[in-house]
């Protein structure tokens, strides 16, 4: 058959794609469990550590154990109602994963809460964990659960250096933490009430602070009806 | 003699004709992705197995590629082996996959690679091609890496998140904040650019 004539082109152009295109849907398909896993494993992983339960991030198995075994709920007009397992797995699935649920891990009267909190970055949704004790008055942690801020910039929100400063921080009496121009190591002062900004990130950095500011405002108003 | 003509292609493809400061090619993830040293180096070992997967199979397809739709094919056979790349970070890299967000997807717009299918996958035997992707998405490597060690140094003062510059230089705020972002690519690529120019024709004894 002539290369140039537009049947050859066609049944050609038909042919590869479907070559192409088949393995990738195969690869997909075979992938697609592994994929939602790993979603799954990293959302609970980012609570837990939010909450400063320790879980050994390779072992998936025991993070959705330790996970499953907190308590869970939603709000409902002003009261927090336990939501089911079906309806985490559920939230997993959602562009803002666990946004509406809060978590507590009791362990006799001390309680440790948590909550997934969105608020906006520059490029879109920021879906944040954050961790308290029990009398709202420290963190004990924040996470980021999903982002989609630029990497190298915004992204390095999520990194270490970052998220380790709010590990015990203190929780400012007037609600409100306080971002500025740091060292870049992050600011390890947890009685004052700043952390440090990320360089050339200036306004993911402030949607940041801005979610954690708005999730002690939901927290304290929450916990003060429960405890 | 065939050693020789792989080596003569990757001395092309690293030094004499490299895609970065010769070509001027995939300037684009040059600018983006080069402020930490770690993003760069899975970013550019991503662009050069794509480009030489890519380089291998459009020449073994080469023979029956209707002249009027191969441009398409090509764009076809890179995106398939992105998504490949894509598919494998998602599934068994999950942090690296989140680090890098939407640049894996941008593979597929590296001019390089579309570049060696044109100009030498065409007109070359599979197992050449794949090395000439291999050597060109290596060259591109070398520079790119080599403006991250500036960018990041400069940046955060870290090298491969490691502090190496006292704290004072990052803690006065004595940072340079422009190494953070695109444009200080710019003026650096323009800079390695300039070098490598004057020492290529130094060399070839050219004046102009």
């Amino acid at each position: 058959m002539n290369k140039d004539s537009v049947l050859y082109t066609v049944l050609f152009s038909l042919g590869v794609t479907f070559l192409l295109v088949l393995p990738l849907s195969v690869a997909n398909e075979l992938t697609k469990d592994k994929v939602k896993e790993n979603q799954q494993v990293a959302s609970a992983l980012s609570i837990l550590q939010a909450m400063a339960i320790p879980a050994d991030k390779n072992d998936a198995k025991s993070v959705i154990a330790t996970f499953d075994a907190l308590d869970k709920f939603r709000l409902e007009g002003d009261k927090l109602v336990t939501v089911t397992t079906s309806e985490v797995r559920e939230a997993e699935r959602l562009k803002r994963p666990y946004d509406p649920l809060y978590f507590r891990s009791k362990s006799g009267d001390l309680a440790t809460w948590a909550g997934a909190f969105t608020g906006q970055g520059l490029w879109g949704n920021l879906v944040l964990a954050v961790g308290f004790d029990g009398l709202i008055s420290k963190f004990t942690g924040v996470q980021v659960i999903a982002h989609v801020e630029t990497p190298g910039l915004g992204a390095r929100v999520a990194e270490p250096w970052f998220l380790n400063q709010f590990l015990g921080q203190q929780v400012p009496s007037s609600g409100a933490l306080a971002f500025v121009n740091g060292s870049g190591a992050g600011d390890s002062d947890k009685e004052n009430d700043t952390v440090d900004g990320v360089t050339g990130a200036t306004i993911t950095t402030k949607g940041f602070v801005a979610t954690v500011n708005s999730a002690v405002a939901q927290m304290k108003q929450l916990t003060g009806g429960v405890q | 003699m065939s050693q020789n003509k792989y080596l003569a292609n990757l001395k092309e493809n690293v030094i004499t004709n490299n895609p970065i400061l010769v070509q001027i090619l995939g300037i684009c993830s040059t600018l983006a992705v080069t402020n930490l040293i770690s993003n760069t180096l899975i970013m550019t070992v991503g662009v050069a197995l794509v480009t030489a997967f890519s380089s291998w199979t459009l020449s073994l397809m080469n023979a029956w590629i209707p002249r009027k739709v191969r441009m398409i094919v090509q764009v076809l056979v890179i995106s398939f082996y992105t998504i490949i790349v894509d598919i494998v970070l998602r599934a068994y890299a999950p942090e690296v996959s989140k680090n890098l967000g939407p640049y894996v997807g941008l593979i597929i717009t590296n001019c390089i690679i579309m570049g060696r299918a044109e100009a030498f996958a065409q007109a070359n035997r599979p197992v050449i091609s794949f090395w000439d992707g291999l050597t060109s998405g290596f060259g591109y490597m070398i520079v790119l890496v080599g403006l991250a060690v500036f960018r990041e140094v400069l940046a955060f003062g870290t090298l491969m998140n490691i502090p190496v510059l006292p704290l004072d230089f990052t803690a006065g705020g004595n940072n340079w904040t422009i190494m953070v972002m695109a444009p200080s690519a710019f003026f650096l690529v323009a800079i390695v650019i300039w070098v490598s120019k004057t020492l290529q024709m130094k060399k070839t004894g050219g004046n102009k």
